[in-house]
């Protein structure tokens, strides 16, 4: 996982909770963070928007660290297909 | 049927937020109307309003809710916040209550800059929280969830006479002993750039002139309209019994409401159903017209609502509305739409309690062309008011006036 996808990802979530970014570390659980349903369908919208992926209603609920957030968005990024 | 007491009182305004700001501004007569240069209102060069100003959403509400909380959401919590901390309901009490709140445009602001978004740049979305931040009930959800409130919660959605009747409604439903607790009262926050436009296109905007704060004048010759305000106007009423289970001091009671409508032009005010709201109100009370020492107008400087006003206020009060002491704190605190109502039942209760009458701000010379009512300028008159009422006439001709009477004189 690239250290810059989750420096931009700590950004997103903890300016959006209110929180410091200390408090946001990559095993961070989103729950114990103060997400919920709704806060977290936000966070995934101010994460395609910021790194101009689109997350398919199916892998909304994989996210439950900041890591998966983090590997899932760089999943996304990932060409496909053959070169 | 219960008796219905005010237990509490809370407002966010220009004026500030809590009791002490408010009333000091509203007793000097001190109007809190500045230019707001930072809106650009398509047609209207020169914009003025009563802006509430150093609001602090952090210090009401928790960090995480703020992206999907709108700012009449907030205003109407922080009233709410106060109102219950002074009416001291203790939490086990609190699910028992339910809220009534009027709103006039809800989430207007956060709906405009959607639609602004969405609209304007290429491949821009709704966010998520789009529906629960703007949708007209939202503020009430708020209010329930923050403070426990697990009664019936309803949105009164009745333009410049939401408020008054959400605390209306609220006291019929105690006093008909469906409810011993409710909060009630409205919010709005409509100094958008749109909704300025759109007050303006009707012509009955106070024009900035030199001073913005002189420009709302009700009842004045020379009365050029309104000037838009914000904020919220919240109270908690309890059953007297339930009141007094819990050693809680009625700071004044709901004795009546009026409720009803014009039934005739969508913004012009019908003499016929503002007269008849108002012996609605009495009735309900079961008070005559003479044991009225207060009106709280509506009062929003426009030629048309005073006049209408004044002339319906003469025809009740007969012989006796020479000596009928009235005014409209509107100059003081905008005309704040749907939070309206609230506000101005705060400066009643304040009025009773206080044994003090507010000014209209900026009334020097009360136009002729009006019946004779006493109306109080200048400097607030120390009076026993005994009953108060607090009126609202609203675009769409839905009427609601409040009688509130002071608290019974306390053995000491």
């Amino acid at each position: 996982m690239s250290s810059d996808t989750f420096i931009r990802v700590r950004r997103i979530i903890a300016s959006y909770l209110g929180t410091p970014e200390e408090a946001v570390a990559e095993e961070s659980r989103l729950q114990d963070l103060g997400v919920d349903s709704l806060s977290a369908l936000e966070l995934i919208f101010l994460m395609e928007e910021e790194f101009g992926v689109s997350v398919p209603d199916h892998r909304v609920a994989d996210f439950t660290t900041v890591r998966d957030v983090c590997a899932g968005i760089e999943a996304l990024r990932a060409p496909v297909g053959p070169r | 049927m219960n008796r219905v007491m005010v237990t509490g009182l809370g407002q966010v305004s220009a004026l500030g937020s809590g009791l002490d700001a408010f009333a000091a501004a509203v007793f000097a007569g001190r109007p809190a109307v500045r230019r707001l240069a930072e809106i650009e209102a398509p047609g209207l060069a020169d914009p003025i309003g009563a802006a509430v100003e150093g609001f602090d959403p952090g210090r009401w509400l928790a960090a995480r809710l703020l992206p999907v909380t709108s700012r009449m959401a907030l205003y109407a919590h922080a009233a709410t916040t106060q109102a219950l901390a002074m009416a001291r309901v203790p939490r086990e009490e609190r699910p028992r209550g339910g809220v009534f709140l009027g709103t006039g445009f809800a989430a207007i602001a956060e709906t405009e800059q959607t639609y602004r978004d969405c609209f304007s740049r290429p491949g821009a979305r709704p966010r998520p929280g789009t529906i629960p931040t703007a949708m007209a009930n939202g503020a009430a959800a708020l209010l329930a969830s923050e403070h426990r409130l697990k009664g019936p919660n309803l949105t009164f959605s009745v333009a410049c006479s939401s408020a008054t009747h959400a605390i209306g409604q609220a006291f019929r439903l105690l006093r008909a002993g469906d409810a011993e607790l409710m909060v009630a009262g409205g919010a709005d926050a409509p100094l958008t750039p749109i909704v300025l436009a759109a007050w303006a296109a009707m012509r009955v905007l106070a024009p900035a002139g030199e001073d913005p704060a002189r420009a709302c004048r009700p009842f004045s010759s020379g009365r050029q309209g309104l000037v838009l305000g914000e904020g919220a106007g919240m109270l908690v009423l309890e059953t007297q019994a339930h009141a007094e289970a819990r050693g809680a001091a009625p700071l004044a009671e709901v004795v009546g409401y009026g409720a009803n409508a014009d039934a005739g032009h969508i913004t012009h005010p019908e003499p016929e159903g503002v007269r008849a709201c108002l012996e609605l109100a009495l009735a309900d009370a079961r008070i005559r017209p003479g044991a009225v020492g207060y009106v709280n107008a509506h009062g929003t400087g426009t030629l048309v609502n005073d006049r209408v006003e004044a002339e319906a206020l003469a025809a009740v009060f007969g012989a006796g509305a020479a000596r009928l002491a009235v005014s409209s704190t509107k100059p003081v605190h905008g005309h704040a739409m749907g939070a309206a109502g609230g506000l101005e039942a705060v400066a009643t209760v304040l009025a009773l309690r206080e044994g003090l009458l507010p000014p209209t701000a900026n009334l020097e010379a009360p136009d002729p062309e009006l019946p004779r009512l006493d109306f109080v300028r200048g400097a607030s008159r120390r009076a026993a008011a005994g009953v108060a009422l607090s009126s609202s006439f609203a675009f769409g001709g839905s009427n609601a006036v409040l009688a509130f009477a002071a608290p019974a004189a306390r053995q000491t």
